[in-house]
Order: C-alpha cells, then structure tokens, then sequence
C-alpha cells in the first residue's frame, strides 16, 4: 500500500507528473471500510464506493438494475 | 511548415506506438478502444464479487498532465527504449523550440527556453505522453517484481496479473491488499 504512494510520488519526481489527491480516489472489494478509512487517511486519499465513475462510465454495479443505467449517463 | 514536419514524426511514431508502450495502456494505440479499460475493470469487479476475492482500486488523476511534463524525462525515456539519436533530436527539436518571455512590471524579460510542458492541439503531443506515461509502467512492474505490490490475479488459476489500466492520463491502479 505505502509502495504504491511511493511509486507515485517518485513518478512525479522524475517527470514533472503531479498526482491530484483531491480527485484521486480509492475503493475496495471485500475489504473492510475501516481499514480502507485508515489507508486512504495515512496517505491523504479520498475513499469511494462501487459503483464510481472511470472514463465517464459506472464501473462495478449491476447492469440488470435500469436505475444504474440510467446514473450512468 | 511546422504542422507538416510535425504531421510526418506523428505518422511514423504512430507505427510503433503500439509496440513499445504496455498492453494495459488503451489510449491512441492501433487496435484498442476507450472501452477496453471500463469493460475489463468491469469484469474484474464483477469477478471479485463473485469469487470473494479482495479487489484494490485507485483512480488516479494526474493534475495538467500534459503542462507539467518534463521534456528531459521524455528524451531519457525514448533513449531507453532505443530511439534511435537522430530521432531522438527531432523530437527535442519540435518540443524544444517554443520560448516564452515575463512581462515583469510591464517590460519584458529575456525569452527562455521550456523545460516542461508539450503542446495542446500538436498532433506529435499525445504519443509523446504515452512514452513519457510508460515510465510509470515500468516503476508499477518493478515494484510488483520486488514484492511490494500485489496486482489482482484473475480466474481460479490466477495465471493473469493485473496491476493498472491506463487512457493517457487517467490511470486505475488494480491490486490486492497488502
């Protein structure tokens, strides 16, 4: 987990790429909110939930629910 | 005739784009769509849904991703991918060449050089971002090679590892907890 902060902020030191914590966004599968809390507090994230937003489409979520298409668009 | 020259290097890089930049990469590569990310993201949620598996996943936004790129990291990047020299001189020759001048009080400094930055709207820009994004590939294989990072294996063999997809500069980082 710090590995990948780690693997960011030495990306943004080589080529000038800064990270927007504020936008950025972290999110988990079975994993307890507690612990993601914790992560996302230790390194200055914001959590999420599925379903979220990538390249403008809903990611996870059922496709069968039409209330779930209809946020999609 | 910048446009010209310029549309000629885009055309040429546009060939082996594909080729040096990584299969999780879906933006302005032959043979891949916008939709590619979102569909395989989708499947692997779904997966970890179904299965239990414990899923990671960050999106990443890179803040003025094109503004702040650092144009010798780029010429160090295509030298590690062995762009030939030459090449490697027209490029810097195309990126290099706009200069800027402070109005400092209302009289104008010396022009200087970029050091950061490509331009919007060159049809050169989008495939330099794409190397230059390669090396955040490179630095995600690297720490998974070191046990740092685990990315998700998907299916019940968990022959396939996924660490990232990436369009340009929006990037979803996929792994398990660790």
């Amino acid at each position: 987990m710090c590995s990948m902060l780690a693997v960011l902020l030495l990306f943004e030191e080589i080529s000038g790429l800064k990270v927007n914590f504020h936008k950025s966004m972290l999110t988990g599968i079975n994993i307890s909110v507690s612990w993601l809390d914790e992560a996302a507090m230790v390194m200055n994230y914001r959590t999420g939930s599925i379903p979220f937003i990538y390249l403008g489409l809903p990611i996870g979520g059922g496709f069968q629910e039409v209330e779930f298409l209809e946020t999609g668009c | 005739m910048y446009k010209v020259l310029v549309k000629v290097l885009a055309n040429r890089l546009r060939e082996v784009i594909g080729d040096v930049v990584s299969d999780s990469q879906s933006a302005f590569v032959k043979g891949k769509q916008i939709l590619d990310g979102n569909l395989i993201a989708n499947e692997v949620v779904d997966e970890a849904k179904r299965m239990k598996k414990e899923l990671l996943m960050f999106k990443v936004d890179f803040e003025k991703a094109y503004d702040s790129m650092d144009l010798n990291y780029l010429n160090s990047v295509m030298a590690n991918m062995n762009f030939p020299t030459l090449w490697r001189k027209w490029i810097s020759e195309c990126v290099g060449t706009a200069k800027a001048s402070v109005l400092v009080n209302g009289s104008p400094t010396e022009e200087f050089p970029f050091e950061r930055g490509l331009r919007q709207g060159d049809s050169l820009s989008p495939f330099l971002f794409l190397l230059a994004d390669e090396g955040f590939n490179i630095l995600m294989k690297a720490t998974v090679e070191a046990d740092m990072f685990t990315g998700y294996s998907v299916g019940r063999l968990g022959e396939v590892h996924l660490t990232q997809l990436q369009f340009a500069d929006d990037a979803l980082i996929i792994g398990e907890k660790s």
